[in-house]
């Protein structure tokens, strides 16, 4: 098991840190358990420690790519209208939007709620399950900087309330059936952002390096 | 997923009111970690190439802000999708849409997608322009309040994004053949291209920037 040593590469200096929205510069606190820094000067959080292992973020990262599968093998939302029946799953209304000749927005679609989670999800578990033996894979440096810079595009929150809309939408004029998937799926919402709250990216790049 | 109140810590400032900068360290962008300058000019913890501040960041920033705000007008005139119904047609505009919910009694969901999707775009965009004035021409406007706002907008951005999955959602769902269907229309093209160029925006815009110079 490999485990944080509280120490970064020799020349990065660990008893110091950098507010990202001001550049105020800090000599780091002593943290205990869960505790979040805050910048004096703006505000902001600077870095929210989170004590517990690697393998707990694993732990949630698994149970969330599990609950993206469920999510996308069973249909989200069903619709009932004069006895003619349509489902919809995470995807299916993609191909639809291609044929519609609106490419753009399925790719805009398919990438910010169904690729980034994804991507999300197998990043961490490809560098958190061999650290958990105390191994590094090539590869992932790379793949935990693109985990750092691709969170915004990650919607699956957003994606949800679409889901509702549309549901509260169509229900005036047909009948809404929820899915099994839908339960998956705001399952998942809760777990991945336990499990993006559980990612000490301090710690890990420290682990890693 | 504990929900209990996490204790915050306010850490010890090294320097008053100096920035990192000018005391000649780096922040990575990418692990974080403080960095003496002198000689190198990668992160030596993750190799990433380090800079005191975003490179071009207003130059970039003005220009997807300068896009978003082209493409925002069409976005909200044009027709964003059609549906067919047996006996109707019904073409949407955003705003559209925001009446038939209002229409239908459904008041929290109209505000709620109002906000979402015509607010907030046009809120990012008057902030970030204002941002870039203020550090550009450098407004005597108090720093902390920049700085809040910023953190604002990059933080509600993301929610503009439902109206696109609303149709999306829509258009698999509604998918009865010649009894119903929804199409998407050009509209949605500009609406989309908003909401990544505004985060894009967003995300090249550097808050320090409005600190620089301030004692």
């Amino acid at each position: 098991m490999r485990e944080d040593t509280g120490r970064s590469h020799p020349a990065c200096r660990s008893d110091l840190i950098t507010c990202s929205y001001c550049d105020f510069l800090y000599r780091m606190p002593p943290l205990q358990g869960r505790a979040e820094v805050q910048c004096t000067r703006c505000g902001a959080s600077i870095y929210s420690s989170y004590p517990s292992t690697f393998t707990h973020t694993l732990a949630l990262a698994l149970t969330a790519l599990i609950l993206f599968i469920l999510a996308n093998s069973f249909p989200l939302l069903s619709l009932e209208y004069h006895g003619i029946h349509s489902e919809a799953t995470l995807l299916s209304g993609i191909s639809l939007l291609i044929d519609q000749g609106y490419s753009e927005i399925a790719i805009l679609v398919v990438i910010t709620s169904w690729l980034m989670p994804l991507a999300e999800l197998t990043a961490l578990i490809y560098i958190l399950v061999p650290l958990h033996y105390g191994w590094v894979l090539p590869g992932a440096t790379i793949l935990l900087r693109a985990f750092g810079k691709l969170r915004p595009w990650s919607m699956s929150e957003v994606y949800l309330l679409g889901l509702v809309i549309a549901a509260v939408k169509l229900n005036e004029r047909s009948d809404i059936v929820p899915g099994v998937a839908l339960w998956a799926f705001v399952a998942l919402i809760f777990v991945l952002a336990a499990t993006l709250s559980a990612v000490d990216m301090r710690r890990l790049w420290r682990a890693l390096s | 997923m504990t929900s209990e109140p996490v204790p915050s810590t306010s850490a010890d400032s090294l320097n008053k009111n100096v920035s990192a900068m000018a005391q000649g360290f780096y922040r990575c962008d990418d692990c974080e970690c403080t960095v003496p300058a002198g000689g190198t000019f990668a992160c030596p913890q993750c190799g990433a190439r380090l800079h005191y501040r975003k490179p071009n960041s207003i130059a970039r920033c003005w220009s997807f802000l300068a896009a978003a705000a082209f493409c925002y007008l069409p976005a909200n005139i044009l027709p964003i999708m059609t549906s067919t119904q047996v006996g109707y047609r019904q073409t949407d505009t955003i705003l559209s849409g925001v009446q038939y919910l209002a229409a239908e009694g459904m008041w929290p969901l109209a505000l709620l997608v109002f906000i979402a999707s015509i607010v907030v775009p046009l809120l990012k965009i008057v902030v970030l322009a204002f941002l870039l004035l203020a550090v550009q021409l450098r407004w005597r406007v108090d720093p902390v309040e920049l700085t809040k706002w910023y953190r604002f907008t990059d933080a509600i951005g993301r929610w503009s994004m439902v109206d696109i999955f609303v149709m999306a959602v829509l258009i698999a769902l509604v998918n009865l053949g010649s009894v119903a269907d929804v199409h998407a229309e050009a509209g949605a093209i500009f609406f989309g291209a908003v909401v990544i160029l505004t985060l894009l925006a967003a995300h090249a815009f550097d808050p320090r920037l409005i600190w620089d110079g301030k004692t």
